[in-house]
């Protein structure tokens, strides 16, 4: 199981290191962009590098930004209830979470191999759609492993406080 | 009692435009002639869906019937793309009825897996510049603005295109970050880019059309009775003349508007005009090569509308 | 069950949903599948989730998020922040509450160049609060302060918010800009006057320090004017049109990236830190903004904006006290839902109404923007609050009995501009005539 969860955190983090070299790739885009626009020569279809660099960059960023405690909660009545109680109500929360992500993981694989067939692409450079939808599906199933350690964490009571 | 169809209807225009008031019509009107078995409730200011997904959306059932741009469904609509091309559309209600002309002829492929109520669109679609200009030439080396599907238009002219969201247009115009760009007529109102534009290049050769769907989803169309059916496709022809004629009065009524600012409407002379087309001719051919490598019959469509436009003046 | 009971029960669902401690966005999504699928279909259900992520992750003023956060990331983690509280600490140190009244100015000023009031939040948790620890300033009063400040991007240009407003009911987008900008000086103002005034009921809330020497004060100039010298880069810059408030953050990335780079800042933990942390609170941002939409969708099918507002526009009252019926559904909408959504569906329904009753639209239009400030702020849904808290570790406790005194701030403001619309309307009127 601790291969499992140690895996789990290798593949996030690299996913997020792609997230954070598109974003420095997307301010240098800009900054040129902005220059040479400004001699009159400006890159025809910046934008949706920055667009489409930008779904990469949110998309790569969700599992390890859950690990490192990006989501937001209320908190107001979770934190008063006793740890047994809360103990329970939290591992009910990260099933739902767990089936959440493997559904989206899923619908995006079959929304993926939809627009392989439809042949919807960017309308600058003609990209297609479906390495996006694959990546997409590819972070949301990160994400559903990524709460099933933390359901792991949860059950072996790791942090009853 | 007989079950009563429930049709949710997409449109990214605000409430108050009179295309909503259009679509919120047509909704009536298909209640009336489905004796109240098709009901239809109108979403305005893309409250439904975003203006990119409509096309999706519709074929998905989570949008029953959606109008929005031809240009937001990219790649999948290869021969239709030739509605979009600098063919020297005249107005807005010659444009809707050519497409919607072009969609009976042709009957594309590409759009099987919805129904397709009818097809329109605004035209002319224009060059306009932040600084006054006396000729077409002057464009020459200014950053215009423009969607990603015109650019071709924009370099054609030797000016280089800049691409950026429709609502960011204003903004980047009154501050100089572009010194032009290239709208429908239309855009001057509804944009407000008459605010902040100086001239407007009436240079029919770069005349394009943003072309529209207005579509339904396929398995709840298939759901109704046949004289249902029929009686729709009666009214759909009615509206697609209806918004055809209204795309003209928001263009005078935009004209009207941009005028009343101080825009000059600079008319080119035929010599200009027979330029730019010429400097047009190579987007045409690539459209006409991009549809072959797909196995469409790019040189037809091309042909058809070219025919309907001199035809219909 | 009508359709319209369907989407009351939701949001009450939805609250209830909130408590258990299920992440908000996961909340937002699930019942918006399920109230979805309920009223259309599984299938259409399942495609609204993927389609919504799908649009928002492509949306390409969404970009600025990450980027004016980078911003921030790169002047805090390279000590630029530092200094430049310090300096403020020399000069202002010494008045009640000086380094809150910075923050209000500097958060007034970023906003001003970014165009996200969602990027100032995440940027003044993670650039100010720290600084203001550093004096011993109490939570309370640092985290009121950047909540509320950053709220004020609302109706200061280049507003989002203000952009579609004016596009929806057709005004002038340019006459809406300047509309904003006194009322946006008169709540910087109030919220000062609120530091001002806590302080002086409560000094421990904001340790005075002792002055410093005039040569103290001359010797910390420099590395405030290198600041100022960024700022007006980029805020010139936006002005004069060298580059659009979208890569407004880009540019000032790169300009205090350049600066660090010149003081020999730069390492490979800095940058490590900055891009950790810019990317975390914009997924965060992100989740949230998805989640909403995809809520937002299922309400819009319910139909409950639209029948709120046809009941308000109907009942047999006076035209003021619609009008503050209209406020009202202004501030509960927005307090459940995402503000910039909320506008979206309800103004078209309610600005023909306003109208009729006589009122101006460009008055209408800040009225509802400070409204919605106000909504932003208070519970359930309290996106700048959660996000400042998330960002900063504090319990919401803390940062509500800072919010506060800021909220009645906000109040008075709307009930100034309610009484005196000629706030709003001097401005424009004067530079583009009376319209
Ligand atoms: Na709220
Ligand atoms: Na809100």
């Amino acid at each position: 199981m601790k291969s499992f969860t140690g895996a789990i955190a290798v593949i996030n983090k690299a996913l997020y290191v792609i997230s954070g070299i598109v974003l420095s790739c997307m301010v240098m885009l800009t900054f040129i962009d902005v220059i040479l626009r400004n001699f009159g020569h400006p890159i025809t279809g910046s934008m949706e590098f920055i667009q489409y660099g930008g779904c990469i960059v949110f998309s790569f960023s969700v599992p390890f930004g859950t690990m490192l405690g990006a989501q937001v909660i209320v908190d107001l009545i979770i934190e008063r209830i006793n740890p047994r109680k809360k103990r329970i109500i939290n591992i009910i929360t990260r099933c739902v979470g767990i089936m959440i992500f493997l559904f989206i993981a899923y619908n995006f694989l079959i929304y993926g191999i939809d627009v392989r067939k439809t042949g919807e692409r960017t309308a600058s450079f003609k990209i297609p759609y479906y390495p996006f939808a694959f990546a997409l599906s590819f972070s949301f199933l990160m994400q559903s492993f990524t709460i099933f350690c933390d359901l792991i964490k949860k059950v072996k009571g790791a942090d009853n406080e | 009692q007989e079950k009563v169809m429930k049709l949710r209807l997409s449109v990214f225009w605000p409430p108050q435009h009179p295309h909503t008031k259009l679509f919120e019509q047509w909704g009536k009107d298909v209640e009336k002639v489905t004796n109240g078995r098709v009901t239809v409730t109108v979403f305005a200011s893309s409250t439904l869906s975003p203006p990119m997904q409509v096309y999706d959306n519709t074929v998905k059932g989570i949008v029953d019937v959606g109008t929005a741009l031809l240009a937001y469904a990219p790649g999948r609509l290869p021969l239709s793309e030739v509605l979009q091309l600098p063919l020297g559309y005249r107005n807005g209600y010659q444009g809707s009825k050519l497409a919607n002309a072009y969609y009976k002829k042709f009957k594309p492929k590409e759009f099987d897996d919805v129904k397709v109520l009818f097809l329109h669109g605004a035209a002319p679609g224009f060059i306009f510049t932040k600084k006054p200009v006396k000729s077409t030439d002057e464009v020459k080396g200014l950053r215009i603005r423009a969607n990603a599907e015109n650019a071709p238009i924009v370099k054609a002219l030797g000016a280089s295109p800049v691409t950026m969201p429709v609502t960011e247009a204003y903004d980047a115009l009154s501050r100089g970050v572009v010194d032009g760009t290239l709208f429908p007529l239309e855009a001057l109102q509804g944009f407000k880019i008459g605010e902040v534009v100086k001239t407007v290049i009436e240079n029919y050769g770069v005349s394009y059309l943003t072309s529209q769907f207005a579509i339904m989803n396929k398995a709840k169309w298939n759901q109704l009775s046949p004289e249902d059916q029929k009686a729709i496709e009666k009214i759909n022809d009615e509206y697609n003349d209806k918004i055809g004629r209204q795309w003209d009065a928001l263009d005078q009524k935009a004209k009207e508007f941009a005028k009343g600012k101080g825009v000059i409407f600079l008319e080119v002379s035929k010599e200009e005009e027979a330029v730019t087309v010429e400097k047009m001719k190579p987007i045409l051919d690539d459209y006409v090569k991009m549809a072959k490598s797909k196995g469409l019959p790019g040189d037809e469509a091309l042909k058809f509308c070219l025919d309907y436009l001199k035809k219909n003046p | 069950m009508s359709d319209t009971a369907i989407g009351m029960y939701s949001i009450i669902l939805l609250l209830a949903l909130f408590l258990t401690g299920l992440e908000m966005a996961y909340c937002l999504i699930l019942i918006g599948f399920f109230g979805f699928t309920f009223l259309m279909s599984f299938p259409a259900a399942s495609n609204l989730v993927i389609k919504d992520f799908f649009d928002n992750f492509t949306t390409y003023s969404y970009t600025v998020i990450p980027l004016f956060i980078l911003m921030g990331e790169f002047a805090s983690n390279s000590n630029i922040a530092k200094r430049l509280y310090t300096g403020a600490h020399k000069w202002f140190g010494h008045i009640p509450g000086g380094l809150a009244m910075t923050t209000i100015a500097g958060a007034t000023a970023f906003k001003a160049m970014c165009g996200s009031t969602l990027a100032t939040v995440g940027t003044f948790s993670n650039l100010a609060m720290p600084e203001m620890d550093r004096y011993n300033y109490r939570k309370e009063i640092s985290a009121g302060t950047i909540a509320s400040v950053s709220t004020l991007g609302m109706i200061l240009p280049p507003s989002t918010v203000l952009i579609i407003y004016g596009l929806q009911v057709e005004q002038s987008i340019g006459r809406l800009f300047i509309a904003g900008i006194v009322p946006s000086l008169m709540i910087a103002f109030l919220f000062m006057g609120v530091v001002v005034g806590w302080v002086s009921i409560k000094p421990e809330m904001a340790p005075r320090a002792e002055r410093a020497t005039w040569k103290e004060r001359i010797a910390a100039i420099p590395e405030a004017l290198i600041i100022l010298i960024v700022f007006a880069i980029v805020i010139g810059g936006m002005i004069t049109g060298f580059f659009s408030p979208t890569e407004a953050g880009t540019i000032g990335t790169v300009a205090i990236f350049i600066l660090a780079l010149i003081r020999r800042e730069v390492n490979k933990g800095m940058l490590i830190s900055a891009f950790k942390g810019a990317l975390k609170t914009a997924i965060m941002v992100l989740m949230l903004i998805a989640g909403s939409s995809i809520f937002g969708h299922f309400l819009a099918i319910t139909e409950i904006p639209m029948i709120a507002a046809k009941w308000a526009s109907s009942l047999p009252i006076p035209s003021t006290l619609i009008m503050i019926v209209i406020i009202l559904i202004y501030l509960i909408g927005g307090s459940i839902m995402d503000d910039l959504a909320f506008m979206v569906v309800a103004t078209p329904i309610f600005f023909p109404t306003a109208i009729q009753l006589g009122y101006d639209p460009i008055w209408f239009g800040i009225l509802i923007c400070v409204t919605l400030m106000i909504g932003g702020l208070i519970p359930p849904i309290a996106v700048y609050v959660f996000i400042l808290g998330n960002i900063t570790g504090l319990p919401f406790g803390t940062i509500y009995k800072g919010v506060i005194p800021f909220l009645s701030a906000l109040i008075v403001a709307l009930v100034i501009l309610f009484i005196f619309p000629q706030i709003a309307l001097w401005l424009p009127n004067l530079m583009m005539g009376v319209g």
